[in-house]
């Protein structure tokens, strides 16, 4: 089939049905082992939108999208199909794209190696009857498509040359144009896009909207969603806040919606009142703490500019932003993991250091936790002994030999400390499960005795339990003798343990909050870039 | 009680080589003749002391999450250039130099390959498979004939004979594999060899120099694949420049069988020894049963291949022994919170 074919088959039928609603979900919910991801949600999408859904991390979305895209099975609820006025109580991937449903997601599913015509018609070549493959059709039908939507690049460029901005812009123009689907789901596609990107990408999406495509777009910048939705639905711990036309919303309603008020979770409600409690007893403390770690002026292009910023001992800093804000990147910097360009690391007010490999940083007592357990962090084929003392070793040996009996009270002690759940130190850590594994690594991380402690998303997917747990010891063991910067996937998290917040926003930090002007709202808008207040220069 | 019976479940399933070797030695001490005697024993020893030293040298690679198939041609190359560097420089250079001259052209192989492979990021299969068609090459042209008349002290560690008939050969190569054993178990640098191989992202975010590690593990291997020269040298009497070959394919079996695995991080020295031993056993009762030459080799790729499936199949037997164990622990709790309730 050529492209104006299909266009014909898919375009005009919606308009007819009442309301024009092409999809509908009605009191979805999703419940994974032990937490509710989606509580009775229902939104209506209607035909020629752009509909958005905002919401923090762990709000929901990316569970809705994925259920909608049939990568994951909802527990309860019916998903509607106006078009042939279908009823679902689930979706396949398969059946998801049968009905029209088409999805782009944050990482790009792609072949690197293919060029851009052959990622571009991907499950479906087109054959001639011998099967062989009608390459310069198939060639000229592409450079149709980028021509149309005013996209210039050259098509024989392999797919992993293109940055991954401009891999993003490929997938969103493959899923409007030759998968051609009714209803597109982009889920934060643009999270790398640079202004210019930005531009192109909406007024794509505007052609794409008159051309009469259902767009569901779902993104961590308001102003974005603002500029292109007509509507937008707000999520808020698995539950729908509010679904409001684009005239009836503004930033500011937006972030308090997001933000919300109450908090849900009654015991980690307790905890937190009695963290918060400690924290003001220990800010005198901290006073008379000196300065543990100093960062000057460090550079990174592309990822972030002249930070600045002063640790002191016993106190925990917290570093927040958006994806692609720069947090990684700076811890990993400070750890000489993936080294920064310019800028110095000053360690107890000693000489200007740079750090140029994680050894160095870790015998001279900065320590870092990955983000990513899974590759970066644990060694999975080892036991949960070896890989709590991996970086501790170097202090447990002597002459290069290891002291076992050393070795063995102190895992004991740990795993009797973070209550890790195996059967024996001996166990490979493969067999543990995810809060579990999260624990060894954080005990990995917290045995080391380091002076900076730099925790990269330390309370990343696990329940609440074992949050609490590692919260407490941040706050009750790790700032006793160290300094620590953490980041956290949600702003609550840090606004229990720390005693001051950074603000991230496009790899420089914009703004201060102390402890006592600690306002979840405020800080939600400062991440996206609003309200900055002036501050002088950050110390 | 239940603890002590799983315990004995997991020795087992570690050391599963071993019961395979003593099932067979048991079986053939009963139907093949003259295997089960002193001297056929220390024979099998004697024979695979440098196939031992290979299997040690491509297991510790292997741990590091490499290979190193330049082995069987280092096996030749560093005794046969250490003596012609030698007789090249004076016709009376000391034994003991020599060999320390063999064990630091080795050395130098390991170190060349290593940096290769960690520097400019080459492929170890690649990497090692082309250094071994070059070395074997340099060795067919700078030795076409036999190299003879060595000093009786070069030979003297493949050939002489200690106490009780048991070859210095065979002591050598027990004396390394227990100085491998406390280094990869004891040691510092054993454990970061271990978690380099297991996952080296974690390992250098850890705070482990990667790029360090894989490297001393090729030195180790090119010098092992030297003193296993040293051996066979001794056991032949000379230097020929087809030793080693089509040893680099049995050392991957040797360290295979004793569960170390392509992956990396994982593997014992001990496991490798009982690899090194299986090998020898079949190696020998197949003799002594007469079996023809191209059947042993059909024969050794069987063993190989089922190495691979007890492999997998280890590692499921294992997992469910544990879950077991777990939920024999919950349901305990279970049962004492039901009475405490009651």
């Amino acid at each position: 089939m050529t492209l104006e074919k299909r266009e014909k088959i898919t375009q005009p039928e919606a308009l007819n049905k009442t309301d024009n609603i092409v999809l509908e979900v009605r009191s979805l919910s999703k419940v994974f082992s032990g937490t509710t991801a989606l509580e009775d949600v229902s939104i209506k999408f209607k035909h020629g939108e752009v509909h958005g859904i905002v919401g923090k991390n762990g709000a929901g979305k990316s569970t809705l999208v994925n259920i909608l895209s049939g990568i994951i099975l909802p527990s309860t609820g019916k998903i509607i199909i106006k078009k042939n006025d279908k009823e679902f109580n689930f979706l396949t991937p398969e059946r998801a794209k049968k009905e029209g449903i088409v999805i782009v997601t944050q990482k790009p599913e792609i072949v690197p190696d293919f060029n851009l015509v052959q990622n571009l018609f991907l499950p479906q070549y087109k054959e001639t009857k011998i099967k062989t493959i009608k390459w310069k059709e198939m060639y000229f039908e592409a450079k149709k498509v980028f021509e149309q939507a005013g996209f210039n690049i050259n098509l024989t460029r392999k797919m992993s040359d293109l940055t991954l901005s401009e891999q993003q812009i490929f997938l969103t123009l493959k899923a409007f144009y030759v998968d051609n689907q009714d209803i597109v789901i982009l889920d934060e596609v643009t999270s790398s896009f640079s202004k210019k990107e930005q531009d192109f990408f909406f007024k794509l999406i505007d052609e794409q909207k008159k051309r009469g495509k259902s767009i569901i777009f779902i993104s961590h910048r308001i102003d974005e969603v603002l500029m292109i939705c007509d509507c937008v639905t707000i999520m808020r711990d698995g539950k729908v806040v509010e679904t409001a036309e684009r005239s009836a919303l503004n930033q500011e309603k937006i972030c308090s919606m997001i933000v919300g008020t109450e908090n849900y979770d009654q015991a980690y409600e307790i905890n937190k009142f009695s963290l918060m409690k400690r924290c003001k007893k220990d800010a005198e403390n901290i006073m008379q703490g000196g300065e543990v770690l100093a960062i000057e002026g460090l550079t990174k292009e592309g990822y972030f500019w002249d930070i600045n910023l002063t640790l002191k001992r016993g106190e925990i800093l917290g570093l927040v932003g958006l994806v692609g804000s720069g947090r990684t990147e700076i811890l990993k910097a400070i750890s000489g993991i993936e080294p920064a360009e310019k800028g110095w690391v000053i360690l107890e007010g000693l000489e200007k250091r740079k750090f140029l490999n994680s050894w160095d940083a870790i015998q001279s007592g900065i320590v870092y936790l990955t983000e990513n357990r899974e590759e970066d962090g644990l060694i999975n084929v080892l036991s949960v002994l070896k890989n709590l003392t991996l970086s501790y070793l170097v202090r447990l040996s002597k002459d290069f030999v290891i002291k076992v009996k050393k070795e063995k009270k102190l895992v004991n002690e740990l795993i009797d400390r973070f209550k890790i759940d195996t059967v024996s130190p001996e166990e490979e850590v493969q067999n543990l499960s995810g809060g579990n594994r999260q624990k060894v690594l954080f005990g990995r991380v917290a045995s080391t005795k380091a002076k900076v402690f730099l925790l990269d998303e330390a309370t990343k997917g696990i329940d609440i339990a074992a949050k609490v747990s590692i919260l407490r010891e941040i706050r009750e063991r790790l700032s006793l003798s160290a300094g620590v910067i953490v980041t956290a996937p949600g702003i609550g998290d840090l606004l229990v343990i720390c005693d001051r917040t950074l603000v991230l926003f496009e790899g420089r930090i914009t703004c201060e909050f102390k402890r006592e002007e600690f306002n979840e709202l405020e800080i939600y808008q400062a991440v996206q870039g609003l309200n900055i207040k002036k501050t002088e220069k950050i110390r | 009680m239940s603890g002590v019976k799983r315990e004995l479940q997991l020795i087992v399933l570690d050391n599963l080589i071993w019961v395979m070797i003593i099932f067979l030695v048991f079986i053939n001490s009963i139907f093949v003749q003259n295997f089960f005697t002193y001297h056929n024993i220390i024979n099998i020893f004697y024979h695979s002391s440098s196939l031992g030293l290979l299997v040690l040298a491509q297991g510790i690679v292997l741990i590091a999450g490499k290979l190193d198939l330049s082995i069987e041609s280092t096996l030749a190359f560093a005794p046969g250039i250490a003596i012609l560097l030698c007789r090249a420089l004076s016709p009376e250079i000391s034994p003991v130099i020599q060999i320390a001259i063999t064990l630091i052209i080795g050395m130098i192989i390991g170190l060349i390959n290593g940096m290769l492979i960690t520097k400019l990021k080459m492929n170890p299969l690649l990497e090692t498979l082309s250094a071994n068609i070059i070395l074997r090459g340099l060795v067919l042209f700078l030795i076409p004939f036999s190299i003879t008349k060595l000093s009786p002290g070069y030979t003297f560690a493949g050939s002489a004979k200690t106490f009780g008939n048991v070859q210095v050969a065979v002591l050598i190569m027990f004396c390394i594999f227990l100085i491998f054993m406390f280094i990869m178990h004891r040691t510092r640098f054993g454990r970061f060899l271990i978690a380099t191989g297991g996952n080296p992202r974690a390992s250098y975010i850890a705070g482990i120099n990667v790029n360090k590690m894989i490297i001393y593990s090729f030195i180790i291997s090119g010098v092992l694949a030297a003193s296993a020269g040293i051996l066979t040298t001794g056991r032949q009497g000379l230097i020929s420049n087809q030793m080693g070959a089509n040893l680099g394919i049995m050392s991957l079996a040797g360290a295979i069988l004793g569960g170390v695995t392509f992956e990396g991080g994982r593997g014992t020295v001990f496991g490798m020894l009982g690899g090194v031993v299986l090998l020898g056993l079949f190696d020998n009762f197949l003799n002594l049963l007469a079996v023809n030459v191209f059947l042993i080799a059909m024969i050794k790729g069987t063993l190989i291949l089922f190495a691979i499936i007890m492999d997998s199949v280890k590692t499921n037997i294992r997992i469910s022994i544990l879950e077991k164990e777990k939920l024999k622990i919950l349901t305990e709790k279970m049962q004492k919170s039901i009475r405490h309730g009651m």
